[in-house]
């Protein structure tokens, strides 16, 4: 185990080198080639210039390779997940010593922080990520866990909130306006459905009934999450606050996702059974589900809410059902013309093909968030301005505000049943802020509602939970199960 | 910046969803999918002319620009997947032959014979871009129609492939000079040997370097993770870059993508990483069974040879269709409408399909496998729009000439489907009535 670690630090180590070398190297040879055309046939750099108005031929190109940057910079940091922590946290890493390349020097790192078509790609992947979310998300589960998860979730909502937007942005940011301190606040809201769930099943425990609230908190958390964004989010254009603004947007952003989903219900079946008509292949399937989620989330943009509100609320709404009238996908087929096998194994085939025949529109999604997601995770570290890292007091601010974030969480878990430990459990596993707190972060950065140090405090503060879950949750994990055996 | 974007969202959509639905109702008439998809993107365009704002601004889009060229890219890589280095070497001198010829009959014919009769009021740098225009193939329409016709690996395949690839560089080279004499540059001997030199040096280059590297890569990273999402982001990352590096010799993106898929052995490169989730579950499902599963095991070893083309297959459905819509929404749809321009528009066309058609007369085979290589390289598509944009631009063709050479664009593009569609079919009537012959001899 240590050997790898070691293996794979080497690695990283040096395959960022090459990775640096390369993009140097890129940035050099631009201007030259441009030179060298200059000397051999002027004409042709005058086409290209042409060409470059018209098309933005040349723009492209670099464009791919930033893309292939980011993305092997995901992959190498990746390799986190070997030493037992989420990719996430690989990911943002990636992302933070792409800017430190910047910082030193790397300026073409600098167009992939500014690149308006990266910063598409890198949105495309946080709705993809809330499709993919609000796709394995169901409603009528979330009502199951029902009261208790609902309070679980509200106390956890409430107490970040309040203590990060009234006591810790104007303790540490006396200076920024109201706005900023709210997103701070904000972001500690959501907890990352994908982390908790990832240690739970890494531990086996995901059918318990402390996992069970958990993951029906963290649902409803990201719920309150994406509609404290939205209020956020408007102040933060508007400028001021006024109860009526704060109570027409909480209706405005609850009326949207109560009328997406109970319309979406009604559309989405009636458009599966319209392109299903015209084609039941699997492209069709996979361009359906994603057209609907693209176009809900440009939806949520008209009534000023954010994009991934809306792709969150699209993948609520699909469901295996509305795909019922396409085709299975191709393994599918080859498993159902299997011949010759007695009842009892024909059954174990079946539900085989029923389990990839239900996720198979998860699956196609999935395919894309695979490229996609780490994309915005590499995107959203590398907006970090490296050089407010290089300032101590940061970490130090950081650090109280991630010991707070932890805290809060804890107490929600007191509103969980069960004993003391399971209680606590359920606590530590709310703790991981992950991917909706770095929306939130990338959100208000967009906005100019937050200054590029609060920036980087969100984004250690997001570093530090997700870091420091883990371990807790082995621990209360431990302890629930001992207090389960004593009981 | 951020109202862009959202729009992006919508403009995507519309795409993907425009570009799957006008094309499964042509596939269902028993066309070509693109066709359906053009056409969606030339519907599009006809609204902008109609008055729908919103077109325009799809048009100038960005990020459509950048996602229907990444469309392009992944289509050409996932053909370059399916080829190989050895298919290709084989049938190399026979593709340059092909590209040879389909390029000098078009040039000549649009240059000095078609050009000054048709348009004797223009300047010779006009009828130089006209012919030139009729020099580029769009591969792309092409490789579509092979993939969906599982044709890919055919001896026709890859010659057009071959010579498509060639066909760009004389392209670039075409382009390069005669923008040049337009504009009053150098046009000489020396030019046209360095660009071809560096061009074909980077191909080499490019391909004997990635046959060694791609080993170590595969090492590399799957020592780091195993997972599908290593695998996948990093045969993409090298497409992406592959295409990027094909640019900086003035090769066409997509032709850094053929490579990047020609050197990349999806069976190989998969070795070290794991195996797709389906046949993860169907192995530990076979494991714990007494007796051998022959049909099962098959079953795991064609969904573990196909999962990284599969995991680009589902990219491709969202990507392609973008660009072939995207590509038609770039058509003016007010050079559609300009009656007067169809007589010689529809001449030129005929011209064209014939040029390169007689370029397939000089490939191997049997005459209907030469007929379908020459009507395979007829669609001019986006190459023969950026060459007319280019021409635009710089001054040298203006109003009349211009729509004349988009309305030859649209009508080989539209025309080739329907052709290489119908002597495919020919082709493998006769391949399948000649295995069956051997078949009873032997």
């Amino acid at each position: 185990m240590k050997k790898t670690g070691i293996l794979c630090g080497v690695l990283i180590v040096s395959a960022f080198v090459v990775l640096a070398a390369s993009v140097a190297l890129a940035a050099d040879t631009a201007p030259v080639q441009g030179a060298e055309d200059a000397v051999g046939a002027t004409a042709i750099e005058e086409s290209h210039g042409q060409e470059g108005e018209a098309g933005g031929h040349g723009d492209i190109a670099i464009t791919f390779v930033l893309l292939a940057v980011l993305l092997i910079a995901a992959k190498l940091g990746g390799a986190i997940e070997r030493l037992g922590q989420p990719g996430v946290l690989g990911e943002i890493g990636a992302g933070i010593a792409l800017s430190g390349l910047a910082f030193l020097g790397a300026d073409i790192l600098l167009d992939a922080r500014h690149s308006e078509i990266l910063a598409f790609i890198a949105e495309l992947g946080a709705v993809i990520l809330l499709f993919q979310i609000g796709l394995e998300s169901n409603i009528g589960k979330m009502a199951k866990v029902g009261v208790n998860a609902l309070l679980v979730a509200v106390i956890g909502a409430t107490i970040p909130f309040a203590v990060g937007a009234w006591v810790l942005g104007p303790l540490f940011f006396p200076e920024a306006a109201l706005a900023s301190h709210l997103f701070l606040g904000a972001a500690l809201v959501a907890t990352s459905v994908g982390i908790t769930a990832y240690v739970f099943q890494a531990m086996g425990m995901s059918k318990t009934r402390p996992a069970q609230v958990v993951l029906g908190a963290a649902v409803i958390d990201d719920v309150l999450g994406l509609l404290v964004l939205a209020i956020v989010s408007a102040i933060a254009s508007g400028g001021t606050v006024t109860p009526e603004m704060v109570g027409i947007l909480s209706l405005k952003a609850f009326g949207f996702l109560g009328l997406a989903v109970l319309l979406g219900g009604l559309l989405a079946r009636t458009l599966s059974r319209g392109f299903s008509a015209i084609n039941t292949g699997v492209g069709m399937k996979l361009a359906l589900a994603l057209g609907f989620a693209l176009s809900y989330a440009y939806a949520a943009t008209l009534v000023g809410l954010a994009p991934i509100v809306g792709a969150f609320a699209a993948g609520l709404v699909l469901d295996a059902v509305h795909f019922n009238s396409f085709q299975l996908p191709a393994i599918a087929h080859d498993l159902k013309r299997l011949r010759g096998f007695d009842k009892e194994e024909k059954e174990k085939i079946d539900a085989l093909i029923e389990k990839h025949e239900h996720g198979h529109v998860e699956d196609l999604v999935q395919n894309i968030g695979l490229l996609l997601v780490p994309v915005f995770f590499v995107y959203t570290g590398l907006q970090i301005d490296f050089a407010s890292l290089l300032n101590p007091q940061l970490y130090l601010v950081a650090g109280v505000i991630t010991v707070i974030a932890v805290l809060g969480k804890m107490a929600a878990g007191l509103g969980a049943r069960g004993g003391l430990m399971e209680r606590l459990l359920v606590g530590v596993s709310m703790v991981p802020r992950g991917e909706v707190g770095l929306i939130f972060a990338s959100t208000g950065m967009a906005l100019g509602a937050i200054s590029s140090d609060m920036f980087s405090v969100i984004i250690l503060v997001i570093i530090g939970t997700t870091f420091v879950a883990p371990p807790l949750i082995k621990v209360f994990l431990g302890r629930y199960e001992a207090a389960q055996k004593a009981a | 910046m951020e109202h862009h974007l959202e729009e992006a969202f919508l403009f995507l959509a519309v795409l993907v969803m425009a570009g799957k639905v006008l094309g499964s109702i042509v596939e269902r008439r028993g066309q070509s999918a693109v066709l359906g998809e053009l056409a969606a993107g030339v519907l599009l365009s006809a609204l902008g002319y109609f008055g729908l704002g919103a077109i325009d601004e799809m048009r100038h889009n960005e990020v459509l620009a950048f996602c229907a060229e990444l469309g392009a890219v992944l289509l050409l890589f996932s053909v370059g997947l399916e080829s190989n280095i050895k298919q290709m070497r084989a049938v190399g001198a026979n593709a340059a032959l092909v590209a040879g010829v389909g390029a000098v009959i078009p040039f000549a014919v649009g240059a000095f014979l078609l050009g000054p009769w048709l348009f004797p009021g223009e300047s010779g740098d006009a009828h130089k871009f006209l012919g030139a225009a009729m020099v580029a193939t769009s591969v792309g329409i092409t490789a579509s129609v092979f993939n969906s016709l599982a044709l890919s690996k055919t001896r026709p395949a890859q010659v057009v492939l071959g010579a498509a690839v060639i066909d760009d560089v004389i392209g670039l080279v075409v382009l390069a000079v005669v923008a040049a004499g337009a504009s009053g540059g150098e046009t000489g001997l020396g030019v046209i040997l360095e660009l071809t030199l560096t061009a074909m040096l980077f191909l080499g280059v490019a391909v004997s370097l990635g046959l060694v590297l791609v080993g170590p890569l595969s090492r590399i990273f799957s020592a780091i993770h195993t997972g599908t999402g290593m695998k996948l982001g990093i045969v993409f990352s090298f497409a992406l870059i592959y295409a990027y590096l094909a640019t900086t010799a003035d090769l066409a993106l997509i032709v850094g993508a053929f490579a990047a898929g020609l050197v990349l052995d999806g069976v190989r490169f998969s070795e070290s990483f794991d195996a797709s989730p389906v046949s993860q579950n169907l192995r530990a499902w076979v494991g714990r069974r007494s007796e051998p599963e022959p049909e099962i095991e098959e079953i795991i070893r064609h969904e573990n040879e196909h999962h990284v083309e599969e995991l680009i297959t589902t990219l491709n459905w969202v990507f392609v269709p973008v660009f072939f819509v995207y590509t038609g929404l770039q058509i003016d749809f007010a050079s559609v409408l300009e009656l007067s321009l169809y007589p010689p528009a529809i001449l030129i066309t005929l011209v064209a399909i014939a040029g390169k058609v007689a370029a397939g007369i000089a490939a191997k085979g049997g005459i209907t496998e030469r007929l379908l290589v020459g009507v395979s390289m007829v669609p001019r598509g986006e190459v023969g729009l950026i060459f007319a944009s280019v021409g635009l631009s710089i001054g040298a063709i203006e109003g009349a000439v211009f729509s004349t050479i988009l309305l030859v664009v649209i009508g080989t593009t539209f025309v080739a489907p329907f052709l290489i569609k119908f002597f495919s079919a020919r082709y493998l009537r006769e391949q399948g009535a000649e295995s069956a012959v051997l078949r009873a001899a032997s």
